[in-house]
């Protein structure tokens, strides 16, 4: 009887992506046209070039910070709504058709009336994205509050758990996983929303690079800046997202 | 609503589901140190008359006066599957951890502190839910078929455990259940509802407690007294 050896994740993410760089090189090569498609070697050497110029880690930070502040934001105002819908029935009855319309309002609408109303400012841009992401989570976390087991709050109210206590050790664990699916699709959503505010209204970061060199039809630029996020992106999802979801799920590997 | 002088006293007039009244006119006490059964067929109201008496079901008319610290052990253990046994003791009750060790120890839990409970037998999970109960030092327990899907020789275990952990404590006790060993075992008073609205029947106390009775005569009693009660 033989038995496939399976391959570790981790090599297969590796060799995926490199078969991915590979087809990226292929047709660039095929294209012929470095103004049109640069190969991956011609964009790694503008990522280093912007890098050393500092501009690179300039854009980045900047996009970045918006990023956490919009997704700090979203993920707190979206599970306050959401537990409060999944817990109150009449919560739920008034706020689900706003939930409704908020979520089929295109992100560049309220891009649009943020700056419009706010001004071309942070907090504009940072509230522009936030509040498309907002709907989502509150979606998201009211599901996982709709399915908190009663029998467990009965033991806390039995036990007189204080409400803290309760949050913590009885609610949160069972939302661990609807928190994180929320924050990972929070994440991979609101960096996309953030270089779109940037693009419309802002002075620095990913997005105004990216509305720079779209004006100067500089692709290799573009692309530059587009992976140097995604790799950023890629990081914090290895080293923050992961590692957290790993540390929420333990006590699920230690049960089996 | 508390204070009733280290005993339960229920008083309660009636309780409704919508249209439906399911329990009717119900009065008893359990003193400090006492073991109140209560029995009845399945479905009659006694979980939801245990409920009331926890404080989770307050939509009733009465009253019920409770000694103060209260706890619980419901009819599945009930626990925080995150957290460790130690934890699951002292998170939900407060308790610091050295209570809590010591109330691992009485149940026989000691070494399993940080244990998750899927990682404890279901004879375990319900020690440890009765170690919960037990770490609150409460003045009046609730048993809610604690002991309920357990194979005859854990069943056995967990009765002669519980008997043993009673008797020190001063402690108002009401055990839910069908099973008459159980209810022969632990209990001073059975007390047996029936009838829709569900009210009390009849009550049977033992001639001796629970140390010095032969459990078998004693349950084969009660089980001649219910039929007796149920005709």
């Amino acid at each position: 009887m033989s038995r496939k050896t399976e391959i570790p994740r981790w090599r297969a993410s590796l060799i995926s992506l490199a078969i991915l760089l590979l087809l990226w090189e292929v047709v660039a090569l095929l294209a012929d046209d470095p103004t049109l498609l640069p190969t991956p070697q011609r964009v790694a050497a503008i990522i280093y070039h912007e890098a050393l110029d500092g501009a690179l880690f300039l854009h980045l930070s900047a996009t970045l910070l918006r990023v956490l502040a919009a997704f700090v934001l979203a993920m707190g105002i979206g599970c306050v709504i959401g537990l409060w819908m999944g817990r109150s029935r009449t919560a739920d009855i008034w706020g689900d058709p706003w939930l409704v319309a908020f979520l089929n309002l295109p992100a560049l609408v309220t891009i649009v009336l943020c700056y419009l109303w706010i001004g071309l400012t942070e907090v504009a841009a940072v509230a522009a994205v936030a509040i498309n992401k907002i709907p989502m989570v509150a979606v998201m976390l009211r599901e996982g509050a709709r399915a908190l087991d009663p029998a467990l709050d009965d033991m806390a109210k039995v036990f007189r758990m204080k409400r803290g206590a309760k949050l913590q050790h009885v609610w949160a664990p069972q939302l661990a996983p609807q928190f994180a699916a929320a924050g990972r699709a929070g994440m991979a959503l609101i960096w996309k929303i953030v270089l779109v505010v940037e693009f419309l209204g802002r002075s620095n970061g990913v997005g105004f690079q990216i509305h720079l060199y779209f004006q100067l039809f500089e692709v290799g630029h573009v692309l530059a800046y587009s992976v140097s996020f995604i790799l950023v992106m890629l990081l914090i999802e290895v080293f923050l997202l992961q590692p957290w979801e790993r540390h929420a799920g333990r006590w699920r590997r230690r049960a089996g | 609503m508390q204070d009733a002088g280290g005993a339960v006293r229920v008083e309660i007039r009636q309780k409704r589901f919508g249209e439906k009244a399911v329990l009717g006119p119900i009065a008893f006490n359990v003193e400090a140190g006492e073991v109140l059964g209560l029995t009845g067929p399945s479905g009659i109201g006694k979980s939801t008359l245990l409920r009331i008496i926890a404080g989770l079901d307050q939509d009733y008319e009465g009253k019920v006066l409770d000694a103060g610290r209260l706890a619980m052990v419901f009819q599945e253990p009930t626990l925080l599957p995150w957290r460790s046994a130690l934890q699951n003791l002292t998170l939900t009750t407060g308790c610091g951890a050295e209570r809590a060790l010591q109330a691992l120890d009485e149940v026989g839990l000691s070494g399993e502190e940080e244990s998750f409970p899927h990682r404890l037998s279901l004879g375990q999970q319900r020690r440890l839910a009765l170690a919960r109960a037990i770490a609150v030092t409460p003045d009046s327990l609730l048993l809610d078929e604690a002991f309920v899907s357990l194979d005859d020789a854990t069943a056995l275990r967990m009765r002669s455990l519980t008997l043993r952990l009673l008797e020190p404590r001063q402690v108002a006790s009401l055990l839910v259940s069908h099973d008459l060993s159980e209810l022969a075992t632990l209990s001073d008073r059975v007390v047996y509802l029936d009838g829709k609205p569900a009210e009390i029947k009849g009550t049977f106390v033992f001639d001796e407690d629970q140390r010095t009775r032969d459990q078998t005569e004693a349950a084969k009693e009660l089980r001649h007294w219910m039929a007796r009660t149920q005709s």
